[in-house]
């Protein structure tokens, strides 16, 4: 030591070294604690802290309708999420995003202080981006935007009993989104995520990426859907009805191009209506079906060779005594044919029909035509309906069945029932899907058509003529389309009230098809409660005829040339029109609010759809040139004409689409050889006419 | 006493590694928090390296100066303490950051008065004791007189709050006086003392208290009191042997508090893991022992004094603040020196490397480079 150190204390000057070397040994020796031998401790402890696995919500499936409309899609949309306990000033937090998000200050506050809620509240779902950003902003430690995903219906009301609903949590709530939950959801995919202290993410991995749901492609036509939901609204207004409901099907498959219920909601905000009007009446609603009811009898009755077409049967002036009990005609009538029976809706000729079949042959009819038994159709919530076994009918059970009392149907049941006469004899599987595909659009899976022969086609045929009586000379005249044959039959059921068959409420129903020969589709119309007319004829044909009207146009089904050349405007597409579905709204609403709103016009762009109005080309083949050249006249279409006689070939084809103004060729020739042409040619036709994606077996009988 | 134009190189590569191992150090672990405060992640760093410049250029000017200039200059060391006095009492006007008065600001700068004031006693005392060692147990002469002077700096600090410098600039004198031969009646009975201040100045005033509970049960409470203890703990945990790479700190993600400043050996620990916070301990292990080195060959007892104070002063924050992110000691607020962000501490922790740096050229050589039989 030097001299000058050596003046001061070494014993202190070392004791203070000492104390240095021991607290650095000190701190050596904690370092090796921590970092060596509780290393793996602190990892899981960081790692549970630090680490957070979050599910990757899968893509819901899309529903597309049979032109590859989306009808129910997804945008992403976020949710506000709060952690109160890490807020420090929760009340002036809760006044701010109050503010942003619109809610009520003091219920948030109120939600804030809720101690479960301490480290997980769902502030808002669907918050709209501008409200993101400005939440971005205030940079409130423990509020954190989730990103997700919303459904969203562009078509708001369209198609909403078929369609249904996805809930809070993702789960189909109602319709289609229910039934096909399992193929619409996908699997849920999981990453990892390195999240700050305020549970941000700034480093994610996925740990299994989620698989999109299956989308699924429906029988659902959109535009037959708006027409038939147009149609039934202004029904309803005209008539002040309750409700009213119309199923358009195809008739050789069973596929429905359109399922409209009144009155509807809107999917988007399926919250903010009445559970009430989720429903769908088509097949959770049970109703007597009335005098539609006597086709079933009927049939059966003349399938089972009881009857022939041309019988006469004695409807004994208006009134018939069974089981101490007597029935009456609305109106009296002596000896009807069976066909007549059908068209004047006698209960006495249904009920004399039933009672030749007997209790058992008439209640295995009623099995044979699908009542009292699901449809099968592919939508959550339908009910069986009410056919009690035969054994416990009463005496006057048989009459009261006959002409539509005592059972208990639904609309589904009903249309499929009938559609059995119009398709000459089967029984078809209802059904809204067409095929499930993936996210790629492979094909997944067709669900399997069930075809089931009832009748014969010499019954059907008997008593489809019957039904086109009913439109051209019967009950339903209002039916009747401009350029078509239709058929159908009326039903005017009272309704129960309190156990008492109502004199004021009614069930007015149609229930048609068109065109014969070859049906395209069976409509069924009904509208419940209608004031001021009551039956089916008055009230619920004109829709039917409306509706059918447009449809057969829509699906390129070329007028029939045997009959008058209808006029222009009936063939135009309605889809043509500018007004056409004005709810739809093309660009996806992304808040709640743009959902809410009703008019749609006013945001983003309309729909641009053919400029030129379009119209379907009429079958000209067999027409006399005088038939053709009015038709063209009446029409606007420019007539090119070579030879002479009747027309043996066009061009345009039949069912074509042709703007007006635009030229058609037709080729006339004579006698044997115009018969031959035409024989070949419109087998060409014929299938040139059938729309793509809609098969149709090559004959019917 | 020969003069040596070269200074010690060993010390001067020791704090120059420990201020550049601090700058990135500063930006690893503030990056995060200054992105999301104030827009730009080298808030800090730019701020950190201005200090550096400025410290370097300190240290440089003040190890070409003789530091016997402030012995020999009673008056400019009297003058330097009046100005620190008068920036310490100056600072209660400046608006409270984090609740104290410890700052001046000037645009994007800040400077810490408490940090020099450090310095200048430092100073004094080396000063005052080389006047004074023989008669250092005179207790009303000169003892008293000198802690008179130290407590009223202290009590200004304290009052800032900054109770974390104040127990400093205590520790040290207390750490001199001992060195120059103080009795141990007086350290008994300022054991004694200390009792009832440790009462009234901790257990009463319940944050404090809360530290020290804390202390003694990290885990107890880690999302409320034990946080930050627990999430330095956590860190240096996490880190293990060879850490989880530069910048990659998870802790730093709003986890730990003051990542960048009082709790910076946590991040270096979780980032580089054992063998990072051992280069640290390493490097003040070398500071401490080649500052030793040079307080020992000093040539006069001012340059004893003064080297000693500025070595442990320097190693002494050091084990404190490694020794509160390791929970060995209660949580208070003491800087990493060198390392640590924070401007005044690097610039006044150079400066005084400068002074320490001076004293070595002057040192007396021992035969270290004559050659041995």
């Amino acid at each position: 030591m030097s001299e000058n150190t050596s003046k001061s204390h070494p014993a202190r000057i070392v004791t203070v070294i000492l104390v240095v070397a021991f607290w650095l040994a000190a701190i050596a020796s904690r370092l090796v604690q921590l970092q060596v031998f509780q290393h793996e401790e602190f990892r899981r402890i960081s790692t549970q802290r630090q680490q957070v696995t979050r599910p990757m919500p899968a893509p819901r499936g899309i529903i597309y309708d049979c032109r590859m409309n989306e009808l129910a899609r997804n945008v992403p949309s976020s949710t506000a999420i709060a952690e109160p306990c890490r807020i420090r000033d929760v009340d002036a937090a809760a006044g701010n995003l109050a503010r942003i998000l619109g809610l009520d200050p003091t219920e948030l506050r109120t939600r804030m202080a809720d101690p479960r809620k301490k480290a997980y509240l769902v502030l808002k779902r669907r918050i709209d981006p501008e409200a993101e950003d400005r939440i971005a902003e205030l940079k409130l430690d423990g509020v954190y935007l989730e990103e997700g995903s919303m459904r969203v219906y562009p078509d708001r009301e369209l198609a909403c009993h078929a369609l249904g609903f996805v809930n809070m949590n993702g789960d189909g709530g109602a319709g289609l989104e229910l039934q096909y939950d399992k193929e619409l959801k996908g699997i849920d995919g999981l990453a990892s995520h390195d999240v700050d202290a305020n549970r941000r993410s700034f480093r994610g991995q996925v740990l299994k990426p989620p698989v999109q749901g299956h989308s699924i492609v429906l029988s659902l036509d959109r535009d037959i859907q708006y027409i038939a939901e147009r149609e039934l609204a202004a029904v309803m207004d005209e008539y002040r009805a309750a409700a009213a409901t119309a199923i358009v099907m195809e008739t050789d498959t069973g596929r429905i191009l359109a399922l409209a219920n009144q009155p509807a909601f809107n999917c988007n905000t399926y919250n903010s209506a009445e559970a009430n009007l989720w429903r769908n009446r088509a097949v959770s609603d049970m109703f007597e079906p009335g005098s539609t009811f006597k086709v079933v009898v009927a049939t059966y009755a003349l399938e089972e060779h009881l009857t022939r077409p041309d019988e006469l049967i004695d409807c004994q002036m208006g009134s018939i005594r069974i089981g101490g009990h007597t029935f009456h005609d609305v109106h009296p009538y002596g000896l009807l044919t069976f066909i007549q029976v059908l068209e004047k809706s006698s209960n006495i000729g249904a009920t004399k029909l039933g009672m030749r079949l007997g209790q058992e042959r008439l209640h295995g009819a009623l099995v044979k035509f699908g009542f009292g038994a699901k449809t099968g159709v592919d939508l959550p919530a339908e009910i069986v309906g009410l056919v009690r076994n035969w054994e416990s009918w009463s005496a006057l059970s048989i009459g009261a069945i006959s002409f539509g009392q005592e059972v208990g149907v639904t609309s589904m049941q009903m249309i499929t029932a009938i559609n059995v006469i119009a398709n000459g004899g089967y029984r078809v599987w209802p059904h809204l899907v067409d095929r499930v595909i993936d996210s790629g659009g492979n094909l997944v899976r067709i669900p399997e058509p069930v075809k089931t022969r009832i009748v014969s086609p010499e019954t059907a045929a008997a008593v489809s003529s019957a039904f086109e009586g009913v439109v051209l000379r019967g009950t339903a005249k209002s039916a009747g389309l401009e350029g078509y044959r239709a058929a159908g039959k009326t039903g005017t059921a009272q309704k129960i009230v309190n156990g008492q068959y109502s004199s004021e409420k009614y069930l007015s129903s149609f229930i048609g098809y068109a065109p014969l020969p070859n049906p395209r589709v069976t409509i069924l119309v009904q509208v419940d409660e209608p004031k001021g007319a009551i039956y089916g004829g008055k009230v619920a044909a004109p829709v039917f005829q409306r509706i059918a009207q447009q449809a057969l146009v829509h699906l390129r089904v070329p007028p029939d040339r045997t009959l008058p050349m209808p006029k222009p405007d009936l063939l135009r597409l309605a889809s043509d029109s500018k007004d056409f579905i004005p709810g739809a709204t093309p660009i996806p609403p992304i808040t709640e609010a743009a959902t809410d709103s009703g008019t749609g016009s006013d945001q983003g762009a309309i729909v641009v759809r053919v400029a030129e109005q379009s119209l379907v080309m009429p079958d000209f083949l067999g027409m006399s040139k005088r038939r053709v050249i009015d038709g063209c006249l009446a029409l606007g279409i420019r007539l090119q004409s070579t030879g002479s006689g009747i027309a043996v070939q066009q061009l345009p084809a039949a069912g074509a689409m042709i703007s007006a103004g635009e030229t058609c060729r037709v080729t006339f020739a004579r006698g044997s050889v115009a018969r031959l042409q035409q024989v070949t040619i419109s087998a060409g036709s014929q299938m040139a006419q059938s729309a793509p994606g809609v098969s149709r077996p090559a004959s019917h009988p | 006493m020969a003069y040596r134009p070269t200074s010690d190189r060993i010390l001067f590569i020791t704090a120059t590694l420990l201020t550049v191992f601090g700058l990135v150090m500063v930006y690893s672990a503030s990056s995060t928090i200054a992105a999301s405060k104030y827009g730009a992640s080298s808030h800090f760093f730019v701020r950190q390296l201005a200090f550096a410049v400025a410290g370097y250029v300190m240290m440089i000017a003040l190890m070409r100066t003789d530091y016997r200039v402030w012995e020999r200059r009673q008056k400019a060391l009297w003058w330097l303490l009046a100005v620190c006095l008068g920036m310490l009492v100056l600072v209660f006007t400046q608006p409270t950051v984090n609740g104290a008065h410890r700052w001046f600001r000037y645009g994007p700068l800040s400077f810490q008065p408490s940090e020099i004031a450090k310095l200048a006693i430092l100073i004094f005392l080396a000063s005052y004791l080389r006047k004074h060692e023989s008669e250092i147990n005179d207790l009303r002469r000169i003892l008293l007189p000198c802690l008179a002077l130290v407590g009223l700096f202290a009590c200004v600090i304290a009052i800032e709050p900054d109770l974390g410098q104040a127990v400093c600039v205590l520790a040290i004198t207390v750490l001199l006086l001992f060195i120059a031969g103080l009795s141990w009646v007086y350290i008994a009975g300022a054991a004694l003392l200390s009792i009832p201040a440790f009462y009234f100045g901790v257990v009463c005033v319940p944050y404090r208290w809360e530290r020290v509970r804390v202390f003694l049960n990290p885990f107890h409470d880690p999302l409320g009191a034990g946080w930050n203890v627990s999430q330095s703990l956590t860190a240096v945990g996490n880190g293990g042997i060879l850490g989880l790479g530069l910048g990659d700190s998870r802790q730093k993600m709003f986890f730990l508090p003051e990542a960048h400043s009082d709790f910076i050996f946590a991040v270096i620990s979780e980032e580089l893991g054992l063998l990072g916070a051992g280069f640290v301990l390493v490097l003040f292990l070398i500071f401490f022992y080649r500052g030793l080195k040079i307080t020992f060959r000093a040539p006069d007892r001012f340059g004893f004094y003064l080297g000693m104070g500025i070595t442990l002063l320097v190693v002494l924050q050091a084990l404190v603040n490694i020794s509160m992110a390791l929970s060995l000691m209660p949580a208070k607020g003491i800087a990493l020196p060198f390392v640590s962000q924070g401007g005044s501490s690097l610039l006044l922790n150079l400066t005084a490397t400068g002074i320490l740096l001076n004293i070595a050229q002057y040192g007396e050589d021992r035969g270290q480079r004559t050659i041995q039989p």
